[in-house]
């Protein structure tokens, strides 16, 4: 099949196909610009699975597991109850943001009915998000919860650290890490 | 050189990790295989960016069937041949639908997801078929460039007339004769192996 229908090929569709087929013939490596395309794609994709899994997984209506999802999606990172007057809200509105506070206070929007309850995990930047151990959790908690509400599972740190990677991971109660998608961020430099 | 290949597991996980590592050998493989096809059926210099419009979106159907599970010929997948199979047969339909598109009316073009037909199925020859590229050079100069000239670079007939200063008629028959003593040797091997 080419755009010359006197193309010889036409006429020998078993050998186009094996030919189409035949392996070791080298190709250049994706584009860059096709590369970012696809990992957009796929992080699409699995945002998607989790939320009709969520969705599958958990004993709620359509509209809890829509819910459980947009929680995840828009986690937003506020400023500490340090600073009480503070009015400035630092929002994640993309993986990767950075923000400048060491003990924020996490928040996020959702349609669940009201009383539904979430667990929330802080995760190193780095490792499986569902078998890493969590640097703070807190369970069976409703947005905002302040920073100091967080249990943090090592006895050393108290605070995120300036400089690091991390991820919030904001999934309903008793419904497992698999049920959300970790979304990262970092702590700026002090 | 061989690239390692992606496990299924990987490519289908729900895990971000395993997930990215997976896909990050599989990119490169299922495009090689997307290109592969593209340029045996969509042959000239200036399909050059059509092709990799073409193969980059069958690429995008291959990552988001198999990471969301949603459909019936995603989910039947079972091996990494089976993606393999996949990719091709979405950029045959993409080149497809490209042909209708610019050459015939855009009513009828298709954009549904294919089912698996087991390349057995489709081609009768069975072992060796891996090994065309071994038959075609084994045919009488200069078919063996030729062949590359038309399907690992994608170049049209007139294109390889051109490159090579052949007359257009003159590739054609050479053509002709080249691919029916190819499909005899396949034969011949075939029945060989029975």
């Amino acid at each position: 099949m080419s755009e010359s229908d006197s193309d010889p090929i036409v006429g020998y569709p078993e050998l186009l196909r094996a030919i189409e087929e035949a392996r070791g013939v080298e190709a250049p490596p994706p584009p860059a610009s096709l590369l970012r395309n696809l990992e957009e794609e796929r992080l699409a994709a699995l945002r998607c699975r989790a939320r009709s899994s969520h969705f599958r997984a958990l004993p709620f209506g359509l509209g809890t597991g829509l819910a459980a999802a947009l929680a995840i999606a828009f986690v937003v990172l506020s400023p500490s109850r340090v600073d009480p007057g503070a009015t400035a809200r630092v929002t994640i509105t993309s993986p990767g943001d950075v923000i400048s506070e060491t003990t924020p206070e996490i928040a996020w929007t959702s349609k669940d009915p009201p009383g539904q309850r979430y667990d929330v995990w802080i995760l190193p930047g780095e490792g499986d998000p569902l078998e890493v151990a969590s640097l703070f959790e807190s369970k069976h908690v409703v947005s905002p919860v302040a920073f100091d509400s967080l249990t943090p599972t090592s006895p050393t740190e108290a605070t995120l650290s300036p400089s690091r990677g991390y991820r919030v991971l904001v999934c309903l109660a008793d419904g497992g890490r698999l049920a959300g998608v970790p979304v990262p961020f970092r702590v700026g430099d002090p | 050189m061989l690239l390692p290949e992606p496990s299924l597991e990987g490519l289908r996980s729900t895990h971000e990790l395993g997930s990215r590592d997976a896909w990050s050998l599989a990119y490169p493989l299922l495009y090689g295989a997307g290109r592969q096809v593209a340029k045996a059926r969509l042959a000239g210099n200036r399909h050059q960016q059509d092709r990799e419009d073409l193969v980059g979106l069958a690429l995008t159907q291959m990552v988001r069937g198999i990471v969301e599970k949603k459909t019936k010929s995603f989910n039947q997948i079972s091996s990494w041949d089976d993606c393999l199979r996949m990719m091709r047969s979405l950029t045959r339909l993409r080149v497809t639908d490209f042909f209708r598109e610019h050459y015939r009316n855009r009513e009828d073009s298709v954009a549904e997801i294919p089912d698996l037909v087991p390349f057995a199925e489709v081609v009768s020859w069975g072992p060796g078929v891996e090994d065309i590229f071994v038959e075609i050079d084994r045919l009488d100069p200069p078919m063996p460039e030729l062949f590359r000239d038309r399907f690992i670079e994608g170049c049209t007939i007139d294109e390889i007339a051109e490159r090579r200063g052949l007359n257009r008629n003159t590739l054609c028959t050479w053509f002709a004769n080249a691919l029916r003593d190819l499909r005899e040797r396949l034969n011949h091997s075939f029945a060989d192996n029975l």
